[in-house]
């Protein structure tokens, strides 16, 4: 629905302004500055620090009024510049100034903070207040990662308005009274929230900070880029900082589209690990008889070269496989993807290792954040947002507040379950009525739905996910699609997985038609001469590390990567690649939105980018991928006749994040504004020094020529999933006795290399957790705390906890080497449960 | 005697018992409006006698009920929270006629068909929350609460909610917060009422003890009964709260503007007069949030719009008298830090500024303070309570910031140069 | 000394079920746990976080906000000298005074035997018969010097205990009344009269 305009009068100029908008964004609207502590756009107003006051006229004449908290209304007489405002402001500076200490000078906060900026503006320049300041001890860590300084709080309420409305974990709030007004946690439990690091970037003054960043580097002598964040696939927008080469913060900005200015504590302190060095793989180097020894890089690339080069040859390309991780960027992908298509031609080929469901169903009718927010339904299917996809959770909660009626399918409950309108179970022994019921569940409301769909629980096999998945689209005709896929959008778009979606390639060579399941069963049977690991810990794939000799000894690994890991360990050839923050490129989110990610230090080391290195060994298998730079990557998608037709780095200058792909005519293309400088400090910054992310026009694609390749034809090229792959009737094999199904699924602090290579976070990470419902437990004979051993292909010791809100599943928590070596290939995991051994 | 309502029954040294109250008209106010009159009925006799809130505000009673917002569900809050400095007449009436408490609660109910009715006491008032529990249970117990009350089809369920200690819980939306579980903190207006959004955000009514503890009298007697004692807007009696410097401190139920401060300050039948050889300083007329009152106001009648035009308010009912003996600075100082003590802490101007004006009023008093403390202060006032004019603009979300400035103000206006002494001599006058 | 008992949990649950809304009850249940324990502990606040349905720290964040929930140990009485303007006009300050050289401890003290804290604290709407003073939450006054040191004697000597329960205790009697009307029915019973 369009804003409606009504006539206000600002500072006696006659202006319109949105009807029922805040007064003080429609004052921001107009170019009218009110200062501000406790307003942030994303929550809701609550008008106590008094800052905003101005002069509204009403029936009975003017009076003070926080312009965060009226709205706008016809005819509105407003007054932001009058003595009594002034007055008003001062006054409520001087308080808060009162009892706030004089410790700029050593406050993270100094130079970049509301209230020292309001104080220099606006205040006396001598304090009236003689008396002494309040004292509490200082600083209090609250959590791991967040440290709270008292003396400094000016009781804004931004903190814990987020813990409890934005994030809902009301952890931390008020204690105390009056002048002893105090943000507090419980007694000694922390404030234990995946989204904890918020609340300093939210802090107006040093009140919060986190302890990664404390007394790292001066705001001013911060250098920064706009980026975007990798730890999942939802891109958050954020502001990169680094400081004399190393990565100092990262702050989140407020994408409209995207992440609202949030991020999650994986993603924001993730530059811990890229700056631990003693965790990341640094040269090449190569393991012979002799052991390991550090090589030039053109030396093992020759190395990495002839051995596939002699595989292809005696074994044929079937034998050379490449398997990736997560951390791609686009274009390391697409060069990656070109060599094993178009140089090497092999099928063994996965890219999106995780992707257990088939990409076709996730493209065909792609619905962007946005959409799926407001759609009338949302259907959530085999998708956990606070554990895949953190920020998403924050959104998803936001929207549901305000009136999204979500329909739940999962095994096992959720952090949203709680809060959704309805929760469908997927029930392993009655799956025919499961799709049954969720149809029901949309209440006939058929036409405006969005399935947000993904691959959650690890015990379900990809060929029943997406069986499940396509029955229920075949049963909503209209229902537009969200991706839920936590990794692996790039190697989706650019058809290096199996699951990619058909139809969606622009290489001409080799099709992937292994997946990443059975390239590893492949190489443990001796079938594979060549693994490549991109970035990809083979272990986090199901093996277990004696496999990983074995098959080591009879396959020549190559691993590209920036961590250490048990693969770097038993590789034959080892080469170091660069992290995020490294390196320039761009990614792709789940809503197949274009995001560009920024290089804001020098690679450690020798890293260097994965793309650099497709491009040599191309070279050097005797072949060319045809491109020397990355702007070249990008020219060759652009023109591809792809999904990514029409791709350009050209929008980037203008605007914060890119179009939404396939591209489509209709689709209007928004720019994103940049938030005001008091709502995310971090930015006010970046465009103090000049950075370039400027809040411009709104880019039409018609008018751009960039977007204007290839439009209109692809998506029609796709062939449709739903008509195909779709097997109606689906039953699984009953369970015989003493077998129960099982449920594994990802936590957002699960051990991998690169989580244990950050000093902070890895902190954070628990051992599997098998949550039962006490009933269960009973029967099972399971105490709570306990411990039992699971077999399933493989066997996995595990802790008990019992819970009431559980179904009867046995739903372990936590995807590891170890709890992955219970999944076998069967379309649904049973498991036996023993006691256990200790 | 027509001059007692609300207190009728207090001379009885059992008045809190089932008996008495059975014995001296209870329960006839409940049994006529329910088996006689509907609930709209009710609320017309309580307008027509136009009774006004007890609380401190003022608000017509039948007016509050009309805004109440149309939705299946509404509650009705009595408000028992007595928490003003010198303010003593809600704690008179629940420990000492609970059973009327409860009559007039139902009666109340009714009017407004609630579907739940709290009556929330202030936490330190133990014994009577212990009566008024009593009462409440002996209610049940005779079918004067719970289904179909006295045979009609009207049903409702009283529950007694104790505070815990914090004197904003007083205001109407930080009665609500507590009332949900959470910390005192004021609701920001708009919305103005919880006639519109109240507790759970349902249509609420937030009325206080002695206000209807008048209903069984008035729905007994009828509106016009009521209106014919006092005249204009004030209409009916008070509980008047007597209390400081004078010989016969105590609670006065008086029919409302047939006397004057002098009369409730010096009469024989009320409080009189100070003490021998004390000369009057200076009264508060309605509680320490209102602006002074000195030897010439005496002659000002106890009527809300009588003292209202004198440039202060009636308040709460609470009349403080301090004679020559004290000191007003330490009075100011007090009430201040009374006010710095009950902020709730939500807003900047009274959190930091109360806290602000109670330390420097006490370097004052201490002998250590500074001639540019008295602008220091009045400016501060000024920032809490833009103008300190009456009734009183507000920097603040509620109502308990701007209450610090006319004590504050009052003092200094009045008495300069016993601030002065403070500052200069280092030394009390009055000591 | 922890969680509530089991009997104090059934009176928690009926309280509990006394309202639409189980968070209503954070503040009685605060005044069960001093009840039980004589102040809220920790383990209280939890407790009482899973019968309402929020957070420790919400619960801490309500309970730290109230005078009367104490969430330190005090002694069996606590005595609140009120110095409010009312008191004060009548020698407020000379009691509080009197009444630390009684107790031989400092305002915001406990007494070494763990029976007396004494409190400074706001009107206590008892000023007619200022200076007044509470314990335990029951009334006294007027007061002077000789009449306050005979009433910490009467409490020493248990002559008071009927009429000031340890400190905790609030409401001694019981609600006795059947369990509330389901609300929906009295909205639904007010629909039919409409009609």
């Amino acid at each position: 629905m369009p804003d409606e305009l009504v006539a206000v009068t600002f500072d006696g100029h006659s202006l319109q302004a949105r009807k029922g908008v805040k007064l003080i964004d429609a004052l921001d609207d107009a170019g009218i500055n009110v200062p501000r502590f406790c307003y942030h756009p994303r929550m809701s107003a609550v008008g106590m620090c008094r800052m905003c006051l101005v002069e509204v006229k009403g029936p009975r004449g003017v009076s003070l009024q926080p312009s965060c908290y009226i709205d706008v209304a016809d005819g509105m007489e407003v007054f932001t510049e009058s003595d009594a405002v002034k007055k008003a402001q001062h006054g409520v500076l001087e308080f808060l100034l009162a009892n706030h200490p004089l410790d700029c000078p050593v406050c993270d906060k100094g130079g970049e903070c509301p209230l020292q900026d309001q104080a220099f503006a606006h205040g006396s320049g001598e304090t009236r207040f003689v008396e002494e300041k309040r004292h509490y001890a200082k600083p209090i860590p609250i959590s791991r990662l967040i440290k709270l300084d008292r003396e400094r709080c000016i009781q804004c309420d931004r903190c814990t308005r987020f813990a409890d409305e934005v994030a809902g974990e009301p952890l931390i709030d008020f204690a105390g009274r009056g002048g002893t007004l105090r943000i507090s946690t419980f007694s000694n439990v922390d404030f234990d929230s995946y989204f904890s690091g918020n609340v300093a970037q939210i802090c107006p003054v040093g009140a919060l900070t986190t302890t990664p960043y404390r007394f790292k580097a001066r705001p001013w002598d911060l250098i920064q880029s706009a980026s975007t964040c990798t730890q999942c696939d939802m891109g958050c927008q954020v502001s990169l900082q680094s400081s004399q080469n190393e990565l100092t913060r990262m702050l989140g900005i407020d994408s409209d589209a995207i992440n609202h200015s949030w991020l999650c504590d994986r993603g924001r302190f993730s530059t811990s690990e890229v700056n631990n060095v003693e965790h990341r793989v640094t040269r090449p180097r190569l393991k012979d008889q002799d052991g390991t020894v550090d090589v030039s890089w053109t030396k093992a690339l020759r190395a990495a070269a002839s051995t596939i080069k002699r595989a292809i040859d005696e074994r044929g390309a079937s034998a050379v496989a490449v398997l990736s991780g997560t951390s791609l960027t686009l274009e390391d992908t697409y060069a990656w993807a070109k060599l094993a298509s178009d140089v090497v031609r092999t099928n063994a080929v996965d890219g999106a290792a995780d992707v257990r469901i088939d990409g076709s169903l996730l493209l065909e009718n792609p619905a962007s954040i946005n959409e799926a927010l407001a759609a009338r339904r949302l259907v959530l299917f085999n998708v956990d947002p606070k554990n895949e996809l953190p920020v998403l959770h924050l959104r998803l909660r936001a929207a549901i507040r305000a009136g999204l009626r979500v329909v739940e399918v999962n095994a096992v409950p959720t952090d949203l379950t709680a809060i959704v309108d309805r929760w469908i179970p997927i029930d392993p022994g009655n799956l025919g009525t499961t799709i049954d019921s969720v149809v029901a569940a949309l209440d006939g409301d058929l036409d405006d739905v969005v399935v947000m769909a993904g691959c959650r629980d690890r015990a379900l096999g990809a060929s029943l996910n997406t069986a499940l998945l396509g029955e229920l689209l075949s049963r909503v005709p209209r229902a537009k699609v969200l991706s839920g896929i936590a990794h692996g959008t790039n190697a989706l778009a650019v058809g290096f997985a199996p699951s990619a979606p058909r139809g969606i390639r622009s290489i001409s060579g080799v099709e992937p038609s292994m997946n990443a399941d059975s390239i590893v069963a492949a190489a443990l049977r001796g079938e594979i001469a060549v693994l490549v690991a991109l970035d990809s810990d083979l272990m986090g794939l199901g093996l277990t590390e004696d496999e990983l000799v074995s098959l080591s000894e009879r396959t020549t690994v190559i691993a590209l990567s920036s961590f250490e890991s048990a693969t770097t360990r038993h590789a034959t050839i080892v080469l170091p690649m660069s992290a995020f923050g490294e390196q320039q490129g761009s990614t792709l989110n789940i809503e197949w939105r274009h995001l560009r990610l920024g290089r804001q230090v020098e690679p450690v080391g020798q890293a260097r980018s994965a793309w650099m290195v497709a491009t040599e060994l191309a070279s050097m298998l005797g072949d060319e991928l045809g491109f020397m730079t990355l702007a070249d990557i990008t020219r060759e998608l652009a023109q591809s006749g792809g999904i990514l037709s029409g791709l350009g780095l050209h929008y980037f200058s203008e605007r914060l994040d890119g179009p939404l792909f396939p591209l489509s005519r209709k689709e209007e293309i928004r720019m994103q504004r940049v938030l005001d400088p008091m709502a995310t400090p971090g930015v006010a910054s970046i465009e103090r020094q000049g950075a370039n992310f400027a809040a411009g026009n709104v880019v039409e694609p018609s008018e751009s020529p960039g977007f204007a390749v290839g439009m209109g034809e692809t998506p029609k090229s796709l062939p449709s999933a739903k008509s195909s792959a779709v097997a109606r009737v689906i039953e699984l094999e009953p369970l015989s006795e003493g077998e129960h199904w099982l449920s594994l699924v990802p936590r957002l602090y699960d051990s991998s290399p690169e989580l244990l290579a950050n000093p902070f976070l890895k902190l954070a990470i628990r051992e599997p957790v098998l949550v039962v419902a006490p009933a269960v437990a009973e029967e099972l004979g399971l105490e709570d705390g306990g411990h039992c051993r699971l077999v399933g292909a493989g066997s996995a010791e595990v802790t008990v906890r019992h819970a009431k809100d559980q179904t009867l599943f046995l739903a372990l928590h936590g995807v590891t080497p170890a709890t992955q070596q219970l999944l076998g290939d069967q379309s649904w995991v049973k498991v036996r449960v023993e006691k256990s051994n200790g | 005697m027509t001059d007692r309502i609300v207190g009728a029954r207090l001379h009885y040294e059992d008045s809190q018992t089932l008996e008495r109250f059975l014995a001296t008209g209870g329960d006839q106010g409940l049994r006529k409006a329910l088996l006689e009159l509907t609930p709209q009925e009710v609320a017309d006799q309580v307008t027509t006698a136009n009774l006004l809130g007890r609380g401190g505000a003022g608000f017509e009673a039948g007016r509050k009920w009309s805004m109440l917002r149309k939705a299946p569900r509404r509650y009705l809050v009595i408000n028992g929270d007595e928490s003003e400095p010198a303010t003593f007449k809600d704690h008179l009436l629940v420990e000492n006629d609970p059973h009327q408490l409860v009559e007039g609660a139902t009666i109340a109910a009714y009017a407004i068909e609630a579907s739940f009715v709290v009556i929330y006491l202030r936490g330190e008032f133990a014994l009577g929350l212990e009566r008024v529990q009593q009462a409440i249970n002996e209610a049940y117990a005779r079918n004067a609460l719970g289904r179909s009350i006295f045979g009609s089809s009207f049903s409702v369920d009283i529950v007694l909610q104790p505070g815990a200690g914090a004197y904003i819980c007083g205001e109407e939306t930080s009665l609500i917060e507590s009332l949900e579980g959470k910390r005192g903190f004021p609701r920001i207006k708009p919305p103005y009422f919880p006639a519109v959004i109240g507790l759970y955000g349902e249509p609420t009514i937030v009325n206080n003890v002695e206000t209807v503890s008048n209903l069984p009298w008035i729905v007994q007697h009828g509106g016009e009964a009521f209106k014919e004692l006092g005249q204009g807007r004030s209409t009916g009696t008070r509980l008047f709260a007597l209390s400081g410097q004078v010989r016969r401190p105590g609670p006065y139920e008086v029919e409302m503007t047939k006397i004057t401060f002098r009369d409730l300050i010096f009469d024989q039948e009320y409080g009189q007069g100070l003490d021998p050889g004390r000369e009057l300083l200076a009264f508060i007329p309605g509680g320490v949030s209102a602006p002074w009152f000195f030897p010439e106001h005496l002659d000002i009648p106890l009527g809300q719009d009588e003292v209202a035009k004198a440039g202060s308010m009636l308040g709460s009912g609470s009349v403080i008298v301090m004679d020559d003996s004290s000191c007003p600075v330490r009075s100011a100082w007090r009430i201040a830090r009374f006010f710095a003590r009950e902020s709730c802490g939500q807003c900047t101007p009274c959190r930091e500024g109360g806290a602000w004006i109670d330390k420097i009023l006490r370097r004052i008093e201490e002998g250590e303070g500074r001639e540019s403390d008295l602008d220091l202060l009045l400016d501060l006032c000024d920032n809490i309570s833009p103008g300190i004019k009456w009734p009183p603009a507000q920097t603040t979300i509620c109502v308990l910031g701007p209450s610090i400035p006319p004590s504050v103000n009052a003092a200094i206006q009045h008495f300069r140069d016993d601030f002065l002494i403070h500052i200069k001599e280092g030394r009390c006058p009055h000591a | 000394m922890a969680r509530f008992s089991d009997e104090m949990l059934s009176r928690a649950e009926e309280l509990v079920a006394l309202y639409p809304d189980p968070r209503s009850a954070t503040i009685p249940l605060c005044h069960l746990a001093q009840e039980q324990d004589g102040y809220v502990t920790n383990e209280a606040m939890a407790h009482i976080a899973e019968l309402v349905g929020s957070t420790a720290a919400e619960v801490q964040g309500t309970a730290s906000f109230y005078d009367m929930l104490k969430l330190e140990p005090v002694g069996r009485y606590v005595i609140g000298v009120c110095t409010n303007i009312a008191c004060m006009l009548r020698g407020a300050y000379e009691l509080l005074e009197n009444a630390e050289e009684v107790l031989d401890v400092p305002v915001g003290a406990t007494t070494q035997d763990g029976l007396f804290t004494l409190e400074e604290v706001e009107c206590i709407a008892h000023c007619d018969q200022a200076p007044a003073a509470q314990v335990n939450y029951r009334y006294f006054g007027p007061l002077d010097r000789q009449s306050f040191e005979s009433l910490v004697s009467k409490l020493r000597s248990g002559e008071l205990n009927e009429e000031v329960p340890p400190h905790g205790t609030l409401i001694r009697i019981r609600r006795e009344a059947p369990a509330v009307i389901p609300m929906e029915e009295i909205d639904r019973n007010r629909a039919g009269e409409a009609e």
